[in-house]
């Protein structure tokens, strides 16, 4: 330890440095009211920050190719929808001309059907028993079969071409059988040994060059020995962390957790092993007995003593620390939700080192009898280059069976190449030179299918020249996964749009042939997505009933009363809980059990006055709580509420021909942060007050008088209601006089009360069978698009509640500053959320389980801090019980083209998420009903 | 073979039986299980036509020695206490697997389960040898076990844990009784055949306490009695409707019997433990009513309920008197009835509304009459009102414990008054409220739902408006074993 005796203040420091850069980048300061901060990454676009994301997690970035195949299949995407995402993928076409035989399709077979590898196994299965030799492959399309067959059949058709293929490429007509790949050859084998060793030496050296932010030391000897300690560590850390993460109820109390933190609270007990979980490791008890106080002192030590080189520290941590998104997640959480927890990054980092390398240590002595270092590890595998090769080819499961199996005996056997070496370097020597051979005949058979698929007969194939041919498959090869989900994702995309905006369009032409006329009743909803279905459920109960959406309930936020959310009492309890601890929360919920007795009878048999005293206490507290943020209403002006009125009005287009009945309806959700996601962009905030409040202010004369002046004309008649509803559909009415009673009021009433019910049915039904908690809302589909015009635009339409809308009059806004307001409060949050959804969607689909940081991809994003926290942990279900899809948000907006033009010129940074592809923008002309598209670069072009 | 055997191994063979079936096979599958457990039914229904109510002694004995170094025996019986149960378990396994099994390829699992906690549950009941008692009460746990694990709800898998945590840990005490039992039986009157439950009543005092006090702890937790009762809300709200069935019908009642056949079994200490019992039993009465009380989940509330009953159970054991035992066998079938007919009525609202919570609905009488129908007769019963079983239950506990001290009769009435304040609420929120009010409106039941719960409702009053029979059933064989009755004629 003669680094540590050094000077251990300055390799704190170090340490403590990097640990903030870290934070810096995984946790980047957060601000109110903003739901994601894209800043980071806006301007390097959406592709690039999911490279880096696919880098940091392993997460892929795209739905599997077999998803994307599936929707081809059904329509869903579509060859003009391909030919759109080619013309974008300009990079395809810069590289060298393929054969003009091929060149129209060529990227779209490599899209569409796969081209396997050849293996020793898969030949003599395709030759005998899909007999590929005598029938075109089952999976080619039809339009292609006649180019392919040219009147001939199929089993000759075929034979033929794999003929020309084998001249052109000078290959054996006849691959090799297993058996006779796979028989020793001495001579041979022996010759080849110095190459197989090389061979070994430079895998070895990109293996080891990963170690870092790519990989860590467990993926390391996971690669090379089957043993995933990582497993072990997780299942260890959640039970350390998991009480301070509130996953679960401590198995005792941490001595001094509060004061001292949590690392030295662990170290503290971890000696003791009360466990039993460390007995069976070596040396642990030297490596306990060794861990320094602090917890930057022992990631600083474990970090030397495995071995990693110091400028891949940052690297290294940060890779453990999005290794274990789960707990991430929540340390990122405390740390700005609830500040003085005792759980940090760094103590997390440092009892994952300290466990990490226990239990790495016991996998290394087992197998190889070293030190699990890097150091060791390296000398050991340069030495044992042959037994290297072996075990990361079998763990890799890319050996075929029969040499799998000579494999596992192997290993079983001999353990490690410190006995039976002549063995292991046979069989290593077998690997390669059965690479080398199958690399050869493999490319016979890719392109063999890729001629079939693309209709090139044995003709055609002929009049080709080798070079030609045998520049395809790298061609193939270097159209990677990548690449390949992009080309499908924007194909998929653009299904949607176009879909999107003809039936916009169409929709359009449709209701402006109808009369207008003044509507029985108007009703004002939230923007958010769960309110679509409402809304076209009451349309269709009462088509006398006009619907607007708005983000007023968002926007006007700090100027009325902010939303609060309910904190019950049992979550009350249980903070009390865990300050009192258990004796004295049991004491303390006794001691207030009286209380809740007196409210029980009088509940039973005073129910009227218990409900009235119960009313009055909230009220109470509400104030009390109000006053204490200094968001109460008392602090804004009379002048700013009556601004917000008439900016909230003008919005939505409200300002003329308003009805006797305006209803504003606010919703809630409960207080748990899988609840949040009810609604997402309110973040899981009650606001019928805040529709209560608008509609008190609406109604009184001072405020009418003062927005008759501002051109805003409200008749005498009409009357503003507010109500709230939650996710199950309860309906509470906050403000509605009961005089004068009136026939459109109840017409009002009853249908908003039938079309919440049918909504909540609506989404129950998508959510059948999934696992859902008695009192826990129905969840709602993630949305897809963003409308900001008039509701006329998509009335009638059934957009299956993936859409989200903004109500907007182009006409009150020539210059488009509103909708700059509207654009700028709402694109970061809604882009946001779509791409919460687009991941979650991702993960699901790629089955990667656990792995809630994609869900909100933390340090790429961040999170929104304080009792707002934006964290939904459980998104991946909502996700797919929702079958959200894995789409970029659209955007269309009702505006005239000319408006839009100078808004993007005026605000880059608005342009930006255009150019740099996080949403799409499209616009309808508010006068000629047309569509047109943003390209960006290009401009707009009419769809 | 005999009747009791054939009734004991008919749901074993059944699962028996299952287990060859492929899990694919879910016609065959549903079909198997209830035919055994009809068949379980039919001869549980022949039986109670053979029995002889007039003779309180053990009928349609069965005896094969097992190990007679151990004294241990196959040995079955039946008699007017163990009848009753009998036929409850019969009639609501029956009920259970007509109602619950899964439409995918589960189902073979779950009724699997089913027909085996119907086999432990009979062999409870009929056994009269405490190795086998031990053996078939085990058997109970672990299918329940899976049952829960596998087909209950959010936090199904603690709940589980915690099931079989506290009943495991009860089963150490019980075992550590029966062997002591077993062993004075074998050092008394060596390996003879006599029934388990009547070998200790020679057993010296002290000794006596303390494998009662063992006792206690082994039934009373299964009975879910305070302080032991931690296990029950959990696993009620967490396990699915089946289970919430069997729970609350049968699997309490294992304990009330078994605790019923230990006090006879160990008069002494039943006499001398009778003001813990009853301490116990009263603190249970008041606690699990007024914590009943106070829940808004439907399931949580009859889980407290349940446990307030079964301390009704444990009052009318711990009366140590005829009328006092009577009404705690009485009371053990109409909870049974009651809780089935109650978690059988809020599976489907629960499937209609997604949500247990009280005040979430408040669906109305016209919106679902029938529902409406059978929840209030239900919840009356539930409330020991006149002309139902529940209210003969309770009389009979009540008189049974009168004469004692007059504080037992006065929380016994504050029980009964905080039983009916939360009962009517629940009702008032079920059934009497306007459907406008309701998001979703539970729809009408579905026809089995409705005739499956249509038969417990009419046991529940056709047993109270008609008692005698059933009275009559257990009449000679409480009379026999009532350690009153057995110390006036020592």
């Amino acid at each position: 330890m003669p680094d540590n005796a050094a000077d251990p203040t300055e390799h704190r420091q170090e340490i403590t440095a990097i640990l903030a850069r870290l934070e810096a980048r995984l946790l980047t300061p957060l601000a109110e009211q903003s739901w994601h901060n894209l800043a980071p990454f806006l301007a390097s676009g959406f592709d690039l920050w999911l490279a880096e994301l696919e880098c940091q997690t392993d997460i892929p970035p795209y739905l599997p190719e077999q998803t994307y195949r599936s929707l081809y299949r059904q329509g869903r995407i579509n060859d003009a929808d391909l030919n759109a995402a080619f013309a974008q993928q300009t990079v395809l076409h810069t590289a060298k001309p393929l054969p003009k035989a091929i060149r129209e399709s060529f990227f779209r077979v490599i899209l569409q059907y796969d081209l396997p590898c050849f293996n020793s196994g898969y030949w003599p299965w395709q030759n005998h028993e899909l007999k590929a030799l005598k029938r075109m492959q089952a999976d080619a399309p039809e339009a292609v079969r006649k180019n392919f067959l040219l009147g001939s059949s199929q089993a000759d058709a075929a034979h033929q071409l794999w003929q020309a293929l084998c001249t052109q490429l000078a290959l054996p007509e006849t691959a090799p059988s297993p058996a006779e790949t796979t028989v020793d050859n001495p001579a041979t084998l022996a010759s080849r040994h110095d190459q197989t060793r090389q061979h070994a030496t430079r895998e070895l050296d990109l293996m080891l060059a990963e170690i870092g932010p790519q990989k860590s030391l467990p993926d390391f000897v996971l690669a090379l020995s089957g043993h995933d300690t990582s497993a072990t560590v997780h299942a260890q850390l959640l039970c350390i962390l998991g009480p301070a993460l509130g996953f679960k109820e401590p198995s005792w109390r941490w001595p001094n957790v509060a004061k001292t933190g949590l690392y030295p609270a662990w170290r503290a007990t971890i000696a003791f092993d009360a466990g039993l979980l460390l007995h069976q490791l070596p040396d642990w008890q030297e490596i306990i007995a060794d861990l320094p106080e602090h917890a930057a002192d022992c990631i600083h030590q474990q970090l030397l003593k495995l071995g990693i080189p110091k400028n891949g520290w940052e690297g290294y941590l940060l890779r453990l620390a999005v290794n274990f998104p789960d707990c991430l997640h929540w340390v990122v959480r405390l740390k700005h939700l609830e500040t003085g927890r005792y759980l940090t990054l760094t103590d997390y980092l440092a009892i994952r080192l300290v466990l990490d390398r226990l239990w790495l240590n016991q996998v290394c002595q087992e197998l190889w009898q070293v030190e699990a270092k890097i150091s060791t590890l390296t000398a050991y595998f340069r030495k044992n280059l042959s037994e290297f090769l072996v075990r990361k080819h079998l763990y890799q499961g890319q050996l075929p069976e029969q040499l799998a199996t000579l494999a596992e005996a192997l290993i079983l056997r001999a353990g490690s190449e410190r006995h039976c070496r002549s063995d292991w370097q046979k069989l290593a020597d077998l690997l390669h030179c059965r690479q080398a051979s199958d690399s050869f005949t493999h490319d016979g058979w890719r392109l063999f299918r890729l001629c079939q698929h693309a209709g090139l007969s044995a003709l055609t194939v002929e009049h080709l020249e080798r070079n030609e041919l045998l520049s395809l498959l790298p061609r193939a090869d270097a159209f990677t996964a990548d690449e390949r989900g992009k080309i499908w994702l924007y194909a998929f995309e653009h299904h949607y749009r176009q879909q999107l905006a003809a039936a916009l369009t169409a929709n359009t032409q449709a209701i402006s042939k109808r009369p207008a006329r003044l509507p029985l009743a108007q009703a004002v909803f939230c923007l958010d997505n769960r309110e679509e279905g409402l809304r076209r459920h009451l349309e269709a109960l009462s088509p006398n009933i006009e619907t607007f959406g708005s983000n007023g309930f968002l926007a006007h936020a700090p100027l009325l009363p902010a939303g609060r959310r309910h904190t019950p009492l049992p979550r009350v309890l249980r903070r009390w809980q865990q300050r009192l601890g258990l004796a004295g929360a049991f004491l303390a919920i006794n001691a207030i059990a009286p209380i809740a007795l007196l409210s029980l009878i009088g509940q039973s048999l005073w129910p009227q006055t218990q409900r009235a005293l119960t009313r009055w206490l909230k009220a109470k507290i509400t104030q009390a709580t109000a006053s204490q943020s200094g968001t109460s209403q008392a602090t804004n002006s009379l002048e700013d509420k009556h601004a917000q009125a008439a900016s909230f009005l003008q919005d939505i287009g409200l300002t003329a021909n308003i009805a006797d009945w305006v209803l504003l309806l606010g919703h809630a959700s409960l207080d748990d942060p899988a609840s949040q996601a009810v609604c997402q962009a309110c973040q899981g905030r009650c606001h019928g007050h805040n529709a209560e409040t608008l509609a008190t202010l609406l109604n009184q004369t001072a405020t009418r008088a003062l927005l008759l002046a501002r051109g805003i004309v409200i008749p005498e008649t009409t009357r503003f209601v507010a109500a709230e509803h939650d996710g199950n559909g309860l309906l509470h009415w906050r403000y509605c006089p009961q005089q004068p009673a009136s026939a459109a009021l109840q017409a009002l009433q009853s249908n908003l009360q039938q079309a919440l019910r049918l909504s909540v049915q609506e989404r129950q039904q998508k959510e059948t069978g999934a696992d859902r908690h008695p009192n826990k809302p129905p969840s709602h589909s993630g949305q897809a698009a963003w409308i900001i015009g008039r509701r006329q635009l998509s009335y009638g339409l059934a957009l299956n509640s993936r859409v989200f809308l903004s109500s907007y009059d182009a006409d009150q806004d020539p210059d488009g500053n509103r909708l700059q307001d509207l654009l700028q409060t709402g694109l970061p949050r809604l882009v946001g959320i779509n791409l919460d959804h687009y991941l979650a969607s991702t993960q699901q689909a790629n089955k990667v389980n656990n792995q809630t940081l994609a869900n909100n991809p933390g340090g790429l994003f961040t999170l929104t801090p304080g009792t707002c926290s934006d964290y939904r942990y459980n998104l991946t279900t909502t996700a797919a019980c929702n079958g959200h899809e894995a789409l970029r948000l659209s955007i269309v907006v009702e505006t005239r083209l000319t408006v839009m033009a100078a808004l993007l010129r005026r605000e880059a940074q608005l342009d930006t998420f255009f150019t740099a592809r996080w949403a799409y923008l499209s616009v309808i002309d508010v006068h000629t009903g047309r569509g047109f598209e943003y390209l960006p670069g290009t401009g707009f072009q009419e769809i | 073979m005999g009747i009791l055997s054939l009734l004991l191994w008919t749901p074993a063979l059944g699962a028996l039986l299952l287990a060859a079936i492929p899990r694919e096979n879910i016609v065959l599958t549903r079909l198997v299980a209830n035919a055994c457990s009809t068949f379980c039914l039919l001869l549980a229904g022949w039986l109670l036509s053979q029995y002889d109510p007039n003779n309180g002694q053990l009928q349609f004995h069965e005896y094969f020695p097992l190990n007679p170094a151990l004294g241990s025996a196959y040995a079955l019986g039946v008699d007017g206490l163990s009848l009753p149960l009998l036929l409850l378990t019969c009639l609501l396994t029956t009920i259970t697997l007509a109602i619950s099994c899964p439409a995918n390829t589960s189902a073979k699992g779950h009724c699997l389960c089913l027909l085996l906690i119907e086999s432990g549950l009979l062999g409870v009941f009929l056994t009269q040898d405490w190795a086998l008692f031990f053996l078939f009460w085990q058997l109970t746990l672990i299918p329940l076990f899976f049952l829960m694990n596998r087909w209950g709800e959010l936090r199904r898998h603690a709940a589980s844990l915690r099931f079989a945590t506290y009943l495991m840990g009860g089963s150490v005490f019980l075992l550590i009784s029966l062997l002591a039992i077993s062993q004075f039986g074998l050092q008394q009157d060596g390996p003879v055949a006599v029934p388990i439950f009547q070998v200790a009543k020679a057993m010296p005092k002290n000794q006596q306490i303390l494998v009662l006090l063992g006792f206690l702890l082994g039934f009373g937790v299964n009975m879910a009695l305070f302080p032991l009762h931690g296990w029950l809300p959990l696993a009620q709200t967490a396990a699915p409707g089946a289970v919430n069935i069997l729970i609350s019908g049968v699997f309490l009642k294992m304990g009330g019997y078994g605790l019923t056949r230990a006090v006879v079994m160990l008069p002494d200490a039943a006499q001398a433990l009778q003001p813990l019992m009853t301490t116990l039993a009263l603190f249970g009465m008041i606690y699990g009513s007024l914590l009943a009380w106070r829940q808004t989940e439907l399931k949580a509330m009859l889980a407290y309920w349940s446990i307030s009953q079964m301390a009704v159970v444990l009052l009318g054991i711990a009366s140590l008197n005829d009328t006092g035992l009577t009404g705690a066998v009485l009371q053990m079938v109409a909870h049974g009835l009651i809780a089935a007919v109650l978690f059988l009525l809020i599976g489907p609202l629960y499937r209609q509304t997604s949500t247990r919570n009280l005040f979430a609905f408040n669906p109305g009488f016209k919106a679902s009459p029938k529902f409406s129908a059978l929840m209030v007769l239900s919840l009356l019963a539930a409330m020991a009102l006149p002309g139902t079983i529940g209210f003969i239950a309770s009389i009979h506990t009540l008189i049974g414990n009168a004469q004692r001290h007059y504080l037992v009769t006065a929380v016994f009435l504050l029980t009964g008054l905080i039983t009916a304040a939360y009962l009517t609420r629940t009702l008032n929120q079920l059934c009497l409220g306007s459907a406008q009010q309701c998001p979703v409106p539970p729809k009408e039941l579905a026809r089995v739902e409705f005739t499956l719960a249509g038969v417990l409702v009419a046991a529940i009053v056709l047993l109270g408006l008609m008692p005698s029979p059933w009275l009559h059933l257990s009449a000679a064989t409480v009379k026999k074993i009532s350690p009153s009755s057995h110390s006036q004629t020592l």
